[in-house]
Formats: structure tokens, C-alpha cells, sequence
């Protein structure tokens, strides 16, 4: 089924599929002041400034920054039934440790493990010394609320957190996609590790078809569940969340990762400043053609909720 | 827009410098493309000898002039506490030694090496010829009349007079050439009576051509040294409309010198001189020998003063170049790597780390390379993976993995030397922290993600290690950005115009083909 490269070539062009060159040369490049990277590289950062502005983040339980610490973690998690490990400087998803529970003295992981304590004791040990870190640099680990992901998403994800991956510029959602993790991607919301990767209506927040390992699907791979046609709650109010990380960062590409908590609304987990591309395979559309409308009206001063509205209104 | 500008403008800039000094080192340096080429270097050798008579002593010889065609490398005497110049004195070059005080026989030697070089001009020379007049009387004078009469009519211009008047005098049967000859037909003395003909007897009388004699010997292709050579002796015609002097053979009248004639002195002064001695005598000898072109224009280029040999890689001691001709083939290995990931969108591990076992490579050939790579990771990730049972931080699990490697590869070496393969002991470059890097992140890569991307990733990194290989010890290459470095701008060139690819990668037709399909 080769079809003639160039054909293909020309075709994606006129889709305007944004490539990886392109991604890192004209957008990541020329909007992403490097100045700036560490304000979404240290995650404990980046949580500190979405308080001030007012963005929702799981809360901080505890940081652990020196060895000497981790031996005095477990006492401290005790008043906490399930929270989340992760590295300050993680890249990629890895290094994610997520408690659900307690069995005697060992935790039970999301994916139903078992660890005893010296098991996390290794684990954070490995996160101080910067085992996940870009760069292998020295780290912190965060411990953090566990999101209880909102029944929306109940049937359609396998284990793991699904979450909404969102593509600003310049302050502009202009895509979205929710991540729905299966038994394949072992509970990650990552696509090419086979997790399912669903477009969203930006007009409305309502999800569209689905991309599931490069082939379009209409149903979880693991639940059977219909994966099109969800309405996600709190849209208008989750994509100015979206909207204010420009203004927290200065980035101008990135991609917020927001969850859907039961009982607290979006929240923003991470924010990324080279976002990948798989989201235009979800939405089965070119990110080019929103990127250049931007292009043209961000000469205007707009507020983020302005921003939104126009996302709203009239994206392509 | 700005940066355009920039690319443009710094592109011409370093492919101008970059040519320009390229064509000055091979068209006048003579730096050879090939390291194939090789060059003859004839190694001339004077020897002279007299008998000192314990006084000071001042030996006069020539040794062999500027001229063209040949190029000289080197000269030197071998002459013991002698001291030595060498003066131009007109055409010639003449060595002068001398000493305080010597005794008994001397032996002193002068040697030079030469080899071709087609684009050697050498001096202007003077037109300084022969001017005793002789006057012939007698049978003489009427046979000098009769021969320069019979070649006239058969001549164009001085030169074919000459020649003409030369075949005449060749010619024993005929009467008046004996004459004139006084029945000696040495070369010597066709030479010299032609020089006297030509001349003529008064400046009224003519013909007025400027002769003199150029001695020197024909420089062969044997590979034995050639001894006691006799010099040959050659007619010098002068031309006045061009300016030269052309040759005429007095054996046989043709004109021209022969190929690889070296010339040793031109005119009839005598060879040496010694003054505080006696009996002087010279003999000349020569050897070839075949030598790379390189090193032959590296020589002649250093002599030259040119500042970009001086400033090049040959001016450093031998060690540091055997070291820089592996380095500068470094970027034509990130080229390589650039090309597959920004192109081809083939994944690695670090940026140029395939570079990196590129260069190992080198130490254990391509296949042998592959394969040891292979087994070292496979080995060590296993160690790894087992190491995470033990629950050590990262630096000591790190630290362990790396003294495994090497470790591994100790045995690996042992086993293969045992088994009477010679590559298994030569790895030492082969970048055994790297390595340890390599499998940490592989198995990061393994555990994170999924072991099929692991994989992926250092199938990836070992592709592009092989091309780079294969781009970095290709011989050709090697020599030539040895030889001429500034072609690395040229490389940069490339590397700026190429970072300007916006375009998709391969991988991405793949990636997003379904989407085409709509």
C-alpha cells in the first residue's frame, strides 16, 4: 500500500499537516524564548504561577529534595488515601508513580501493583538523582492530589488518568484532543504507545471521531465504550485555563495538559513547551491553517477570555 | 527577511574562502586529490674532489641553476667543516667552499633533490652567449664559406640555421666539415666549431648568433643509482624575437632538450675551481626513488613560506595529525546524522552518539563493531535490569554498569583473541561511558515506554552509526579534508542550508499517510 512519497507529500502539504522540521524551526523556535522553558521544565513551578493566576492544579502534598527526607515521606502520606509521585523536571510522562490505596503497609499503584515501601523509596531516590530529568540534572519529587477523573471518561479509558491535550498559540486554543489511556499503552496517555487519541469540536468541546494506532476507531479498544459525541464539561471555562498559560509563560506553542477532576473541575497537570503532533491524526486535521489565522488577529491585545471566544466563534 | 540575508551573504563568504584557498593549494601548491599519486624524486649528487695543500682552501663548482621544469625540494653539501654559499653568478649558480686550513685528499659532496613540476618556469635568462670571435684562414675559411653558404639556402630562421649548420659539420664524409673540424668529430668539438661559425669571424661578416654550450645529464627512470654520469653537452641558440633559448642536440642536430634533462651549468666556464689545492676533479651521480605526491608538495609548500602550509595541519608534529585526520571527519559523520534525522526522521539515542560508535567503529571494522555493540548493550542492559532488583541510587548503579562494560568487554577481547580473531583487541576508543549512557536510557526508554521503542531507537542509532562509518573512513574523503580542512566550510555550507528544511521527514509520510486518505 506504498503510495507515490511525493502524492503524499503534496497531499499533507495541502492539508497543512504541521512536521516536526516545521513544528521546531517556526513555531517552537521563533515563539518558545528559551529564557522561559524552565517555567514549564520545573513543574513545581509551573504550579505556583497557575496559582497565582488562577488556574486550577491538583494540590501539593509534600516535595522531597534530599534523600534524607524520604524516609519521613511515608508518615507524612498517611492522612492521604491515594496521591501521585512525579518528578519536578520529568519529561515524556516517565517517572509518574500513581497510589490508589494503601494494602498494610504497601501502596497499590493505579495499574493494580503492589509496592512496598522500599519499592518507592527506590523510586523517589531515582527521581532525586535524576534518573527522569531532562539532562539527568539533580531532581525533586512532587507528591500531589490524586485526580479523581470525572465519570465522563469512566467507559472509555483503561486504568490511567485520560486527559485533555491542548494546542495554544500565541494565548489561542486551535486544537484538542483527549487522551484515553488502554491496556496497550499500560495506562499512559501517550498515542504511539497505543493509547486512543480523540479530536474535539473546539466550537462546541464535543469529542469527534477517534485515531487509534493510526487507524480512525469509534470505540475504546478495551471498555468497547462509543468514544464520540462526549461532551466535556466546563469547556469554555477549561480552555481559558489553556488560554492564561500564555500569559503564565510566555510560551507561544504549547500544550496544556488539563484533567477532568469529579469534583473540582479542569485541572491543569503540565504544560508542554514542544508539543508533538499526534493531535492532528486525532483530529484528523492540519494545525497550519488555525496557526496562520492566529498569525493574523494575535496583532491584536486580547484578554484570555477574548481569546477563547474567538476560539469559540470562529476557528477554522 | 533578515536571517535569509545573513545565510546568503555568510554562505558565498565561507564557499569563496573555502574554494579559493582549495584552488591555491592545488593549483599551486600542488597538493594532489589522491593520496594515491606518487612523484619521482631524483636525488643529484655532486662529488668533488682535490688534494688540499695545507693552506686556505676555497673550492669554486656550479651546481644546478633555477630552470624550469624541475622544481628543487632540497640542497645540501656534506662537506665537513667547510663553510658554503651558493652565489648566482649570471645564469649559473655557483657553490663556494672554503676552509681555514686542509690537508690530503678532499672529498666533498653537494646534493639536491629534484622532481617535475610541469608549471615550473624558472628565471628569465640572459642573453649572455658565447663572443670569441675565431677567424678561420686558409682551407678553413673557404670551407666555412661553402658550409654556411650550402645551409643558408636551406634555413628559415637562426634556429634551423643552426641545426642545419650542426647536421654539416655531423656529416664526416663531407670535406669541409672535416676541414673544419680538423677530422675531430668529439661532440665537444662540433659544438664549439659550430659556435664559432655561427658567430663568424668579424661582426661585418655575421651571421651574428649568440650561442653557448648548456651542460647538465638526462634524469632516468632507473632504480639503480646512476654513477660517474658524463655530461651531456647541448647547443643554446639564442632567439632574439622570443626572447629563449632553444637547444640543439650537437650528436644529432635535433632540436629540443631532451625529457627530464637536468641542466647543470650553462656556458663553457669550467666546472670547479680550487683554489689552496690541486687537481680538482667533479663527477655526478643520481638516484630516483618514488614518493607520495603528498609529501613531495608538502615539502615543496613548506619551502615555500606559503601561510596556508604553515598554518595547515601538516605543521603539527605527527601524532596530533594521525589524531585531527579522524577528527575532521567528524562533521561529515554529523552531516550524516543530520540528514537521517531531519530528513529520513530515523531516531537515535543522543543527538551524536551514533557519531560517537561511528568513530568506535573505526577501531573494530563496521561488522565486527555492529556486533560487539550489540552484545555489550544486550549484555549490559540484562546487568541493568537485574541491578534494579538491588535498589542502588543512580550514580553507583551507573557506576556499576560501566565497570561491567568494560568488564564484558575484557572477556568479550579474551574470548575473541582466543578464538584467532585479531579485531576483539583493539576497541580502546570504542566509548565504553557512552555505552553505559546508552543502555541507562535504553532501559529508561525500555520500562517508560515500551521495549519495542528501545529498540527502535538503537536500531536507529546503529543505522545511522554504520553510514557514518561508512561516510567517515572513505578514503577518498579522508585524504582529501585531511589535505584541504577549509572544505569543511563547504560542509557548514551545507549544514545551514540544510537546517533550513522545513519540510516533512519520510518518517512523517508515513505517520500521517492515513490521514491523506480521506
Amino acid at each position: 500500500m506504498m503510495r507515490n512519497p511525493l502524492a503524499v507529500y503534496k497531499s499533507l502539504r495541502e492539508m497543512g499537516i504541521l512536521g516536526m522540521n516545521q513544528r521546531n524551526a517556526e513555531f517552537i523556535q521563533l515563539y518558545n524564548p528559551r529564557k522561559f522553558f524552565p517555567l514549564v521544565d520545573n513543574k513545581m513551578l509551573t504550579k505556583k504561577l497557575a496559582l497565582q493566576v488562577g488556574i486550577g492544579v491538583p494540590e501539593l502534598y509534600a516535595v522531597v529534595e534530599i534523600e534524607h527526607q524520604i524516609s519521613q515521606m511515608h508518615e507524612l502520606l498517611k492522612q492521604y488515601p491515594s496521591f501521585v509521585i512525579k518528578p519536578a523536571h520529568g519529561s515524556g510522562g516517565t517517572g509518574i508513580v500513581v497510589i490508589k490505596g494503601r494494602r498494610g503497609e504497601n501502596y497499590l499503584r493505579s495499574d493494580g501493583t503492589i509496592m512496598t515501601p522500599d519499592d518507592l523509596n527506590f523510586h523517589v531516590s531515582n527521581t532525586l538523582s535524576g534518573l527522569y530529568s531532562l539532562g539527568g540534572s539533580s531532581d525533586a519529587a512532587m507528591i500531589e492530589y490524586c485526580v479523581e477523573f470525572d465519570p465522563l471518561f469512566q467507559d472509555v479509558s483503561y486504568q490511567g488518568v485520560p486527559d485533555i491535550r491542548v494546542i495554544v498559540f500565541l494565548g489561542y486554543p486551535v486544537m484538542a484532543m483527549v487522551r484515553l489511556p488502554t491496556r496497550q499503552s499500560s495506562g499512559k496517555a501517550n498515542l504511539h504507545q497505543g493509547a486512543v487519541g480523540v479530536g474535539i469540536d473546539l466550537h462546541t468541546g464535543v469529542t469527534r471521531s477517534a485515531v487509534h494506532l493510526n487507524q480512525i476507531a469509534k470505540i475504546h479498544p478495551d471498555t468497547g465504550a462509543v468514544v464520540d459525541g462526549l461532551v466535556i464539561p466546563h469547556w469554555e471555562n477549561l480552555l481559558v485555563y489553556c488560554a492564561r498559560c500564555f500569559e503564565l509563560t510566555g510560551l507561544g506553542y504549547i500544550g496544556v495538559d488539563i484533567v477532568l477532576d469529579k469534583n473540582k473541575g479542569p485541572m491543569m497537570l503540565e504544560m508542554n513547551a514542544r508539543p508533538g503532533l499526534a493531535i492532528q491524526i486525532a483530529n484528523q486535521t492540519g494545525l497550519l491553517p488555525r496557526l496562520e489565522q492566529i498569525k493574523r488577529v494575535a496583532v491584536e491585545k486580547r484578554t484570555p477570555e477574548e481569546r477563547v471566544r474567538f476560539t469559540l466563534d470562529s476557528i477554522l | 527577511m533578515n536571517y535569509k540575508k545573513h545565510l546568503i551573504i555568510l554562505s558565498i563568504i565561507l564557499t569563496g574562502l573555502a574554494l579559493w584557498s582549495f584552488f591555491y593549494k592545488v593549483t599551486v601548491l600542488h597538493l594532489p586529490l589522491s593520496s594515491a599519486d606518487t612523484s619521482t624524486l631524483w636525488t643529484v649528487e655532486a662529488r668533488v674532489h682535490f688534494d688540499a695543500l695545507n693552506k686556505p682552501v676555497k673550492v669554486n663548482f656550479t651546481v644546478p641553476p633555477e630552470q624550469p621544469y624541475f622544481a628543487r625540494l632540497d640542497e645540501s653539501f656534506v662537506s665537513r667543516k667547510y663553510g658554503s654559499t651558493i652565489a648566482k653568478s649570471g645564469d649559473n649558480r655557483v657553490s663556494t667552499l672554503s676552509i681555514r686550513r686542509a690537508s690530503d685528499a678532499q672529498t666533498l659532496y653537494y646534493r639536491a633533490q629534484f622532481y617535475v613540476d610541469e608549471t615550473h618556469l624558472g628565471p628569465t635568462l640572459s642573453n649572455n652567449g658565447m663572443n670569441n670571435r675565431t677567424v678561420f684562414e686558409g682551407a678553413k675559411l673557404s670551407a666555412s664559406h661553402t658550409l654556411i653558404n650550402q645551409v643558408r639556402e636551406s634555413s628559415a630562421d637562426n634556429l634551423t640555421f643552426a641545426a642545419g649548420l650542426v647536421h654539416s659539420l655531423l656529416n664526416t664524409s663531407d670535406g669541409n666539415a672535416s676541414i673544419l673540424l680538423d677530422r675531430n668529430f668529439s661532440t665537444q668539438n662540433i659544438a664549439k666549431t659550430a659556435q664559432a661559425l655561427l658567430l663568424g669571424p668579424t661582426k661585418q661578416e655575421g651571421p651574428n648568433i649568440t650561442t653557448r654550450l648548456v651542460y647538465g645529464f638526462k634524469l632516468t627512470d632507473d632504480v639503480e643509482t646512476r654513477k660517474n654520469i658524463p655530461l651531456d653537452i647541448y647547443l643554446a641558440v639564442w632567439d632574439e624575437t622570443k626572447k629563449t633559448w632553444h637547444y640543439i642536440n650537437p650528436n644529432s642536430a635535433a632540436i629540443g632538450l631532451p625529457h627530464n634533462f637536468l641542466i647543470w651549468q650553462y656556458g663553457d666556464e669550467p666546472f670547479i675551481s680550487v683554489e689552496g689545492g690541486r687537481d680538482p676533479s667533479i663527477s655526478f651521480s643520481f638516484t630516483q626513488q618514488l614518493q607520495p605526491t603528498l609529501s613531495i608538495a608538502q615539502e615543496a609548500a613548506f619551502k615555500s613560506r606559503s601561510f596556508l602550509i604553515d598554518f595547515s595541519l601538516f605543521s603539527l608534529p605527527l601524532q596530533t595529525q594521525e589524531l585531527y585526520q579522524v577528527l575532521i571527519m567528524i562533521p561529515l559523520g554529523a552531516l550524516v546524522v543530520l540528514l537521517m534525522r531531519s530528513f529520513i526522521g530515523i531516531q537515535t539515542f543522543g543527538t551524536f552518539m551514533p557519531v560517537l560508535i561511528a568513530l568506535a567503529f573505526r577501531e573494530t571494522d563496521l561488522l565486527y563493531g555492529i556486533l560487539l555493540f550489540t552484545l555489550i548493550v544486550t549484555i549490559g542492559l540484562s546487568l541493568r535490569f537485574y541491578l534494579e532488583h538491588l535498589k542502588l541510587l543512580l550514580i553507583p548503579r551507573l557506576s556499576v554498569v560501566l565497570s561491567g562494560v568494560i568488564l564484558i568487554m575484557m572477556v568479550l577481547s579474551i574470548i575473541s583473541h582466543r578464538m584467532g580473531l585479531s579485531h576483539g583487541i583493539s576497541f580502546a576508543l570504542f566509548p565504553m561511558v557512552i555505552i553505559t549512557m546508552t543502555i541507562e536510557r535504553m532501559s529508561i526508554e525500555w520500562e517508560e515506554r515500551n521495549p519495542w521503542e528501545a529498540i527502535q531507537q538503537a536500531i536507529g542509532s546503529l543505522i545511522c552509526a554504520t553510514l557514518s562509518y561508512l561516510v567517515m573512513t572513505n578514503s577518498i574523503a579522508e585524504h582529501i579534508l585531511f589535505v584541504f580542512p577549509e572544505l569543511i566550510l563547504l560542509v557548514i555550507v551545507l549544514m545551514l542550508w540544510l537546517g533550513h528544511y522545513h519540510g516533512y521527514r519520510l518518517s512523517e509520510l508515513f505517520r500521517f499517510k492515513d490521514l491523506v486518505k480521506k
